[in-house]
């Protein structure tokens, strides 16, 4: 998998949530490059590029970030947060999916510049649905920031 | 010879009487003469000797022997006395001195008046006579000088005797009388006598009287007049009344004119009528008429009881009745009674009028009105009376006021416009320790030791409440009272006033305190008390937080941690059918399905209970909301509920009302969606539209149309909101369950739910300050009703409704 072209980043700790994600992302063949991240650390060091993601690159964000808020290690809003305070990844679009629907939450994910807040579904069809509506909207219909405007 | 014997015995008859004439004329001129009694009886004897010549004078025509028998007896025993009169007298007779005899004892007389041992005897008998007589008697000179002046002088002239002896007589003379004494002294030099000569003198005293005196000469021893006596009696009395009877007798005819002048005039000014003895009227005059209004008819003949008010005791005509019967004049006031019954009163004189018997003949009454004087003193004594009442009424008060004074527990003090206390309460003395002293105003602080509040600061002198008040202020002050007799000190509470009379004008001032230490230290236990349960408030808040942030952290994991495992239940068999369901036995397909039914239902459930608990968590943000407009979106989100069922909307024009926009569209969707479920069996069209919807159950009757309704009533002043259907009701037996946290009067096979709804409505409700009810039959449909309490922006657009909401 090549961590420079990547469609999605998962930041997902719980593995049932990430099969069922990949699982329906797949199956609406929306992402084809996605790495999963497994705390809020891995999901740091990948957009910073740093330890085991030292040798990637920050003009090549992915198009998407998946951002589930309760994480081991650092916590998804705190992931967030730097995230979206530091101009060499502040363009990159997070989309928080997750099973809480706490308006703490959500209003904290939208002051840190979540550009999205999911609540997952409890039903299957309907998560799948959502999914397949996020990829459609991010990769396909959203115009990216333009590679050159990255870093500035 | 018959006429011999009568001429003889008639001549011895007139002999005879002649004899006791001449003895009487003898008798009378020499009154000295001894036994004039014999001389009497001598006298009679002659007369009835003659008496029996006479008889027989008259026996020669009248042969009336029985007569000159009787006559003769008479004679005879008259004889008889007489005889044996005289001869005892015979030796006194023989004793007589005769005339020369008389003329030697005379001179020897006149050789004893010489001799001045009895002429003092003589004089002494005089003056003893002169002294006491009932005359006044004087002797004076020839030229009128007073020799002497008895006591009656002095009583009638005024004039002592040492004032008038050696005076002239010429003093006592009237001016217009002077030249009588002379002529007087004139007459009296020549010897004569003047004898009851009326005059009129002079007294000391200036007052006239007339008086009768007889004045004799004075002669010495040689017979030369040297003086004159003069004995006087007062004949005032006596002239006058002769005098008045002279002139009266004089002008009878002018007194009768004059006395009927005179009735004239008391008719005109008095009231006047008469009466006989026995009470009854024999005459009124016009103006008693008037006054009484009953006519002379009316009167005359009858009893003055006729006019009796009524107003005086028995004992009061008793009193007067026996004054005039016993002659006297009887005066009062008597008040009486009109024909009309009106009352006057008339000041009453009655006089008897006494006849030769001494007995009153009949009365004369004479009265004059006084009722106007009477009801101006009716008057008075009333104004007497009322201001006994008034003074009396003040001293109650008086009385009153003092033992409100002497009972009261607040301190009073009353102070004058001159700082001198003049109330002093015992409430006060008792508080302040001291009594009212005699100190000048600027130094009340300083002499009850009055402090600040800070205890410390003694009490600014010119800021001393009562002194304020003297100067026309109304203040009050709190401080500390401090001084010998209160060494703990003792809070108070004053509050004072100027006194002011009815013109304005400051009379002093008035201070009310009380003692307020207790208070004081209740405050400050008070204060201690909040003090700490403010500590106690603060760490309970830190606790309460603390149990807070794990309740949210609870119900963030449930939504987090329990949807999770759900969603992936769900997810991994559905993938399991999508994936493997054709290979799949029908059965497990079938418990793939059941597996499928309980993910959606638990999904339902948490998200009802966070719901639920996020209400609760939630500060509620009010604002005037249309209420048309949120049951409209409400509609519109259950749409899918009511699709391929007929159903009418009957809502109301709703109130704009403060509340929370949020919550209450939850209220509003948790009602309409239930309205909507359970009316479901009515207006159901063929089934199958959604699988979660149960078929009409066979007793279910023919399927109607849904009705369900929204408005409100105005209810003491706030609105009461209605949600009603015509579903299929519920037994009010299990009303108080509806709103209980999974609660259900259903069974899920019947109706889903996860019986959260209706306690999420009540929990909403109570959270605006309302409240929620329902009612309901079975078969007829439920209603809903709740209030949403009263939100300070809502009063002015919620119809008048009154503050604070019903719980």
């Amino acid at each position: 998998m090549k961590l420079d072209e990547l469609d999605i980043l998962l930041v997902e700790d719980n593995q049932d949530d990430m099969d069922l994600a990949l699982h329906a992302l797949r199956r609406e063949k929306l992402a084809n490059n996605i790495f999963v991240a497994r705390d809020g650390e891995e999901a740091l060091d990948f957009l910073f590029c740093r330890r085991a993601f030292a040798q990637r690159s920050f003009d090549r964000p992915p198009k998407l970030v998946l951002l589930d808020l309760k994480l081991p290690k650092v916590d998804g809003l705190e992931v967030l947060k730097q995230i979206k305070s530091d101009s060499r990844t502040k363009t990159i679009p997070i989309v928080i999916m997750t099973s809480s629907k706490e308006e703490r939450d959500m209003v904290s994910g939208y002051n840190l510049g979540a550009n999205s807040y999911i609540q997952k579904p409890v039903d299957f069809d309907q998560f799948r649905e959502t999914v397949k509506t996020i990829g459609l909207y991010w990769l396909v219909i959203n115009q990216p920031v333009p590679a050159k405007g990255l870093g500035e | 010879m018959v006429w011999l014997h009568v001429i003889s015995e008639g001549l011895i008859t007139l002999s005879y009487y002649c004899i006791p004439v001449v003895l009487i004329y003898f008798i009378r001129k020499n009154r000295d003469i001894p036994f004039n009694r014999i001389f009497w009886m001598f006298g009679t004897f002659i007369l009835a000797c003659g008496s029996t010549h006479l008889m027989e004078v008259w026996n020669v025509w009248h042969a009336s022997y029985l007569l000159a028998g009787v006559v003769k007896g008479i004679t005879a025993v008259v004889s008889v006395i007489t005889a044996a009169m005289l001869i005892p007298l015979a030796p006194r007779v023989m004793s007589l001195p005769g005339r020369m005899h008389l003329q030697e004892e005379n001179r020897k007389l006149a050789d004893e008046v010489a001799d001045g041992e009895w002429l003092e005897q003589v004089r002494g008998h005089l003056a003893a006579v002169v002294e006491s007589s009932d005359d006044a008697i004087i002797s004076k000179t020839l030229d009128g000088t007073i020799t002497s002046w008895n006591p009656r002088a002095k009583k009638l002239f005024g004039y002592s005797s040492s004032e008038a002896v050696g005076k002239s007589m010429r003093m006592l003379l009237p001016p217009e009388r002077a030249g009588e004494e002379a002529n007087i002294l004139a007459r009296i030099g020549r010897g004569e006598r003047v004898e009851h000569f009326e005059t009129v003198r002079v007294r000391k005293d200036g007052k006239r009287i007339n008086i009768s005196a007889t004045i004799s000469p004075i002669k010495d021893s040689g017979g030369a007049i040297v003086g004159a006596s003069k004995i006087a009696r007062d004949n005032t009395g006596r002239k006058r009344a002769e005098e008045a009877l002279k002139k009266s007798l004089a002008t009878t005819e002018a007194a009768l004119q004059e006395l009927a002048d005179q009735k004239f005039a008391l008719d005109q000014h008095a009231i006047v009528a008469i009466t006989d003895v026995q009470g009854i009227i024999t005459y009124v005059n016009e103006k008693f008429c008037t006054i009484s209004q009953y006519s002379e008819e009316e009167l005359i003949g009858r009893n003055h009881r006729i006019l009796n008010s009524g107003h005086h005791p028995k004992e009061f005509f008793q009193t007067m009745y026996q004054d005039i019967v016993n002659g006297k004049v009887w005066h009062g006031e008597i008040k009486n009674r009109a024909k009309d019954g009106s009352v006057y009163w008339v000041d009453t004189t009655i006089v008897p009028f006494v006849g030769a018997d001494g007995k009153p003949r009949q009365y004369v009454a004479i009265r004059a009105d006084i009722t106007e004087r009477k009801q101006a003193e009716g008057i008075l004594v009333h104004q007497a009376e009322e201001l006994a009442r008034s003074r009396q009424a003040l001293e109650t008060q008086t009385l009153m006021l003092q033992s409100v004074l002497d009972s009261m527990s607040e301190g009073l003090v009353v102070a004058d416009q001159n700082g001198k206390f003049i109330i002093w309460n015992p409430a006060a003395e008792k508080i302040v320790g001291l009594g009212a002293a005699d100190v000048p105003s600027g130094e009340w602080n300083k002499h009850y030791g009055v402090f600040l509040p800070d205890t410390v600061t003694p009490f600014p002198p010119e800021q001393n409440p009562l002194l304020r008040a003297m100067h026309g202020e109304v203040c009050s002050a709190e401080m500390l009272l401090r001084n010998a007799e209160l060494t703990e000190g003792v809070w108070i509470d004053s509050s004072a006033s100027p006194l002011k009379n009815k013109d304005n004008v400051a009379r002093g001032a008035v201070i009310a305190f009380r003692d307020i230490t207790q208070r004081k230290k209740d405050e400050q236990k008070i204060r201690k008390l909040n003090d700490e349960l403010e500590l106690r408030v603060v760490e309970r808040t830190a606790q309460l937080e603390a149990v807070n942030k794990e309740l949210e952290a609870f119900s963030y994991s449930v939504s987090h941690d329990l949807r999770a495992p759900l969603r992936h239940i769900g997810g991994f068999s559905k993938m399991l059918v999508e994936e493997f369901g054709p290979s799949l036995d029908p059965t497990a397909q079938h418990y793939l399905d059941r597996i499928q039914s309980g993910v959606q239902k638990m999904g339902l459930l948490v998200d009802e209970l966070l719901n639920l608990a996020r209400v609760g968590r939630q500060a509620l943000n009010r604002q005037p909301i249309n209420l048309n407009s949120v049951v409209a979106e409400v509609i519109a989100i259950l749409q899918p509920e009511s699709d391929g069922r007929q159903v009418e909307w009957v809502i109301a024009d709703l109130p704009v009302v403060a509340c929370d926009l949020v919550l209450v569209k939850q209220v509003f969707q948790n009602l309409l969606a239930n309205a909507l479920k359970f009316t479901r069996p009515r207006g159901a069209v063929s089934g199958g539209a959604r699988a979660k919807t149960p078929a009409p159950t066979p007793e279910t009757p023919a399927a109607t149309r849904t009705v369900i309704e929204v408005s409100y009533r105005q209810d003491d002043g706030q609105p009461v909101f209605m949600v009603r259907d015509n579903g299929i009701g519920f037994n009010m037996k299990y009303v108080d369950k509806l709103f209980g946290v999974f609660q259900r009067l259903h069974r899920a096979e019947e109706f889903e739910g996860t019986g959260i709804g209706l306690a999420t409505v009540q929990r909403i409700v109570q959270k605006h300050g309302g409240r929620v009810w329902a009612e309901g039959e079975l078969d007829r449909g439920a209603a809903f009703y709740f209030t949403l309490g009263v939100g300070r922006q809502a009063e002015s657009k919620s119809h008048g409704a009154k503050a604070g909401g019903r719980l």
